[in-house]
């Protein structure tokens, strides 16, 4: 597999640097003041973590690889497991977050093209996101969330409206013009170009992207 | 003459003398062949010569010969005044004040030309070299024929001590002061002495591998100082206000209420008949103290005291019940708030720590689950005097508790915003210690210790060892949560990082290792000290290895947990320590101040208050409306001869026509003339002659108190005499005098090269720092060959 990482891509979330952990601090994804360098491996952030505790996801080694300049941790199926809870982050004693390191390693995984099968569920939030302005459940996991929360979760899902204007709350769904600008402000920073471009990378045989981030056949 | 409280130097009968007739006394060192080698010194001595000045020579000035020749010809030759060309004057200059102090002449009539760092040592292999030696001697002879006597300020050492609080470190300080026969006042804001270390039911010894009950070494302590002729032991109080300086501060103390008098007798009848139960504070909040109570048995003073927010009598109802049963009539609820005003020389701060709040970290379930507790709370119910007698039990159903969990650094090595970054230091060794009273006394307990570093430094790992040994487990992680489950119980979740387990274990108590904090009353005292706290709020020492009692302001000293977490073997350290240096400071019985600072001529003074804008807040006017310098507080800068605008202030040693003439002296057609401050930048220079680093020879150095005293008429003068350019170097902003006057220097530069209009770009500014020393030596250097090329 070639490595290639898109420049036009990467510029901001997945700046070429000597080390995995400079590509970390600089990326837009950080915080400004992440503590990486600080790490002293206490474990407070893997006990803490629901993925840890359901799959081998751990974070500490996440961020163990990351300050060892480690570059097949991208190729780790566990980082998909890290569903962005931030518990990590909250608790971890240093400001490190490992939520958002893994967060940067997703993307230069999917940079590389790695994870791509891990990304097409995904692909349902996109897609409600440009058609009604808010984000859903991709339909995969609808029939998980009712196998683990039960029933009632699809009731309260199904009653929600109703549940909402009792709390004094308006509807969840966002008005046609509302809707109308959120499509301008994602077409305007170039999300439905970069889905696009996912989609068919992830469709596609080839797994690669070129510098300009255009697919290699 | 006494003006106040501070001696002025009296110079009226120097007026009228004329002092081109004083006869000088020029003395050069060959320094074993340092300046010989490279200054031909009989040349020197041929051109400066004449009908006033004498000349001497002598291999080394600074050995008992040349310190006997300078002295023998102070008499022999009746000099009024004398010049040494030697090494720097950093150097040698107290040395050969002495000198002539001892032949009977005022110190400033000595002067010392640089002959060695700053010129013989930095022009090596320069013809010129000897003409640079002449002209920094004849800057010096000029300059001293403009010198006045000065006499050292002098101010008395009030005897008396004051040690601010009374726990561990305090009682140590005042034993020592006392004991080295300084009269010493112990104030406590509690109503007895002994503080957080009399929580503390055992002390380990790292050489006994054991646990040593901490009351009966710290009640002996305690009694002492009760007792002690030289201690003045005042508990109830709090500081409120303190003025003066070093030396002579005046502090107020405001003395609440116990409303027991001191002839109590402390037999207890009043406890016994009092019908109101309230927290006990010393037993972690439980309620099993009277509001009229004494704190714990082995108080000091005995003293019985009634807590005014719970008594029935002082919140406005009917009871009375203490004061009918005292045998003694020592109950007298009309006590009211006191005000003391007491005089000191020196201030020992030993206000302790507080406890880390540990509900600041909700994930551990401090103050939600009753089973948590803190190595505090701990300490108190393995305690025989605590809540439960010295039955190990938990909170919740008074059961003993089987399987313990300590979590280390709760609050401690944590930066986030509720947590402190700092290692607490002491809770290591306290979560050792009660796994191993709790394991020795119950083996069938279980004891876990979830550790991120184990810090048991030096001989505490033998201690550390033993308990290892004990069969105490320990888990390197540090937990996620402590979740609680039926009947009280708790789990602790945690991953045993190196074996990269996640590990649910189940506890009947878990222990949180709280950090150590500073008091609130630390925070309090420093801000009526006016001295420095450091970012993480404990009281900054001046210099964390060479002076780490010393606070920001001379006469104030810390010591213990006010200063940094520790525990108590370093607390008695330092303590000890504290009372050295506050025993030594008092018994100088004066202050001698160095006389070159600020000095204010009233006549001229029109009290415009410009020079009130002091940036070390030494100016202010006095009860009459008149500008008073406090020689204490004054560093000498000159910053305020520049705000006057009628010449009023000078520094005394650095008058304006001073330096002129020995700008006069100093500088040839074709010289840089370098004004350097008289700490770090003059340091600097010195240390380009140590590093054998090399300059050209038409660099001059002045020295002066800071550049904040150059005036345009300085640099005029220079540029008159032949001067290529002007450097002015400042103090750097991380040197305590040049935080402030860095800032000061720089717009003074810049106003000046402004005034100086086209001349202004011969005019340079720079800072410097002495290992930087090549940075000075190449704009040296750069300066010296720029004017070349014009």
């Amino acid at each position: 597999m070639t490595y290639v990482i898109s420049e036009t891509l990467s510029e901001y979330d997945t700046p070429i640097c000597d080390t995995l952990a400079e590509t970390v601090k600089k990326s837009l994804r950080t915080s400004d003041t992440i503590g990486i360098d600080r790490c002293l491996q206490c474990g407070a952030c893997t006990s803490s973590c629901p993925a840890a505790r359901f799959t081998d996801y751990n974070p500490r080694t996440i961020v163990k690889r990351v300050m060892e300049n480690d570059i097949s941790v991208i190729e780790d199926e566990s980082i998909w497991n890290c569903f962005y809870c931030y518990t990590c982050h909250l608790r971890c004693p240093r400001n490190n977050s490992p939520t958002q390191i893994v967060q940067v390693l997703k993307q230069m995984a999917i940079n590389k093209g790695i994870g791509l099968n891990k990304l097409e569920v995904l692909f349902g939030y996109g897609d409600a996101f440009s058609e009604f302005g808010v984000s859903k459940i991709p339909d995969l996991y609808v029939g998980q969330m009712e196998d683990d929360l039960g029933i009632r979760w699809r009731e309260f899902k199904n009653n929600l409206d109703s549940v909402r204007s009792e709390l004094g709350l308006g509807a969840v769904a966002v008005k046609d013009s509302g809707r109308g600008e959120i499509r301008a402000i994602l077409a305007g920073i170039g999300f439905f170009d970069r889905q696009d471009l996912l989609k068919h990378m992830a469709k596609s045989k080839s797994n690669t992207v070129d510098e300009k981030g255009e697919i290699i056949k | 003459m006494l003006i106040g409280q501070y001696y002025i130097p009296n110079t009226s009968k120097y007026e009228d003398m004329n002092h081109s007739k004083d006869h000088v006394g020029v003395f050069i060192c060959h320094c074993g062949g340092n300046i010989s080698d490279i200054i031909d010194i009989r040349s020197v001595k041929q051109e400066i010569r004449s009908d006033n000045i004498s000349t001497f020579d002598c291999e080394y000035l600074c050995s008992n010969v040349g310190q006997d020749l300078i002295k023998t010809s102070i008499y022999k030759h009746s000099l009024d005044k004398v010049i040494i060309g030697a090494c720097t004057p950093a150097k040698h200059e107290k040395l050969f004040k002495k000198c002539v102090e001892d032949a009977q002449l005022n110190a400033s009539m000595l002067e010392i030309a640089n002959l060695r760092e700053q010129c013989s040592w930095v022009h090596p292999n320069n013809l010129a070299t000897t003409n640079k030696a002449i002209s920094l001697l004849n800057g010096k002879i000029k300059r001293i024929q403009t010198a006045l006597p000065l006499i050292p300020i002098q101010i008395p050492i009030n005897p008396n001590a004051m040690v601010i609080g009374g726990g561990i470190a305090g009682i140590n300080s005042a034993l020592n002061l006392a004991n080295n026969g300084i009269h010493t006042y112990l104030i406590e804001k509690e109503v007895t002495i002994g503080g957080n270390s009399a929580k503390i039911g055992k002390m380990f010894s790292p050489e006994k591998l054991a646990e040593e009950c901490s009351m009966c070494s710290l009640s002996p302590l305690m009694n002492e100082v009760g007792s002690h002729p030289n201690i003045t032991l005042i508990t109830c109080s709090e500081v409120e206000n303190v003025n003066g300086s070093a030396g002579d501060f005046r502090v107020t103390i405001r003395k609440k209420p116990r409303y027991v008098k001191d002839n109590c007798m402390a037999c207890g009848r009043c406890s016994k008949v009092c019908p109101t139960y309230v927290e006990n504070d010393y037993n972690c909040g439980v309620k099993d103290k009277k509001a009229i109570s004494m704190r714990f048995a082995q108080s000091v003073p005995q003293i019985y005291s009634i807590d005014p927010d719970h008594c029935i009598e002082l919140t406005g109802g009917e009871c009375g019940k203490c004061r009918d049963i005292c045998k003694v009539n020592a109950i007298d609820f009309e006590q009211k708030d006191e005000m003391i005003e007491l005089d000191v020389g020196a201030i020992v701060v030993a206000t302790g720590f507080d406890e880390y709040d540990a509900s600041r970290k909700p994930q551990y379930g401090y103050g939600l689950f009753e089973n948590v507790v803190t190595q505090m709370e701990l300490a108190r119910i393995l305690g025989v005097n605590g809540p439960t007698l010295g039955k190990f039990a938990r909170p919740s159903d008074n059961s003993m508790p089987h399987n313990i969990v300590m979590i280390q650094c709760v609050g401690s090595r944590d930066e986030s915003k509720s947590g402190n970054k700092y290692c607490s230091r002491y809770c290591c060794m306290a979560a050792l210690k009660h796994a191993s009273l709790i394991v020795k006394k119950y083996p069938d307990a279980n004891v876990i210790i979830c550790y991120i570093d184990i810090r048991a430094f030096g001989l505490y790992e033998n201690y550390y060892r033993a308990v290892q040994d004990m069969g105490v487990s320990f888990v390197r992680g540090r937990p996620a949560e402590v979740v609680q489950k039926a009947n009280h119980n708790l789990v602790v979740k945690i991953e045993d990082t190196l074996t990269q387990e996640l590990k649910e274990i189940p506890a009947d108590m878990v222990v949180l290792s709280s950090a150590m904090e500073a008091s609130a009353g630390t925070k309090q005292v420093a801000n009526i000290l006016n001295i420095t706290l450091s970012e993480d709020g404990f009281i900054k020492e001046k210099h964390s290895k060479l002076k780490p009692v010393d606070t920001s302001r001379d006469g104030i000293f810390v010591c213990g947990t006010a200063q940094s977490p520790k525990d108590v073997t370093d607390t008695i350290a330092q303590s000890g320590l504290a009372a050295a240096r506050t025993s030594a400071f008092i018994s100088d019985k004066v202050i001698r101040l160095d006389p070159q600072i600020a000095q204010i001529e009233r006549s001229l003074c029109n009290n415009c208050d410009e020079c009130i804008k002091c940036p070390f807040e030494a100016i202010s006017k006095d009860k009459l409306g008149n500008v008073d310098i406090n020689p204490l507080v004054c560093n000498g800068c000159g910053y305020c001869t520049k705000l006057c605008s009628k010449d009023a202030i000078s520094i005394a040693g650095y008058k304006e026509e001073q330096i002129m003439a020995e700008i006069d002296g100093v500088i040839e057609k074709g010289d840089v003339l370098a004004f350097l401050s008289r700490e770090i930048p003059y340091a600097t220079a010195d240390n380009i002659g140590n590093s054998v680093a090399e300059y050209p020879a038409n660099i001059k150095i002045v020295q002066v108190p800071t550049t904040t005293i150059i005036t345009k008429a300085m640099i005029e003068h220079a540029l008159i005499r032949g001067s290529q350019a002007v450097l002015m170097v400042e103090e750097p902003t991380d040197n305590p005098v040049g935080s402030f006057i860095y800032p000061l220097a720089l717009k003074n530069f810049e106003q000046l090269k402004g005034e100086l209009g086209k001349k202004g770009a011969r005019l340079h500014f720079k800072k410097a720092y002495i290992p930087h020393y090549r940075g000075l030596a190449e704009t040296f250097i750069s300066l010296a060959q720029m004017e070349d090329i014009e």
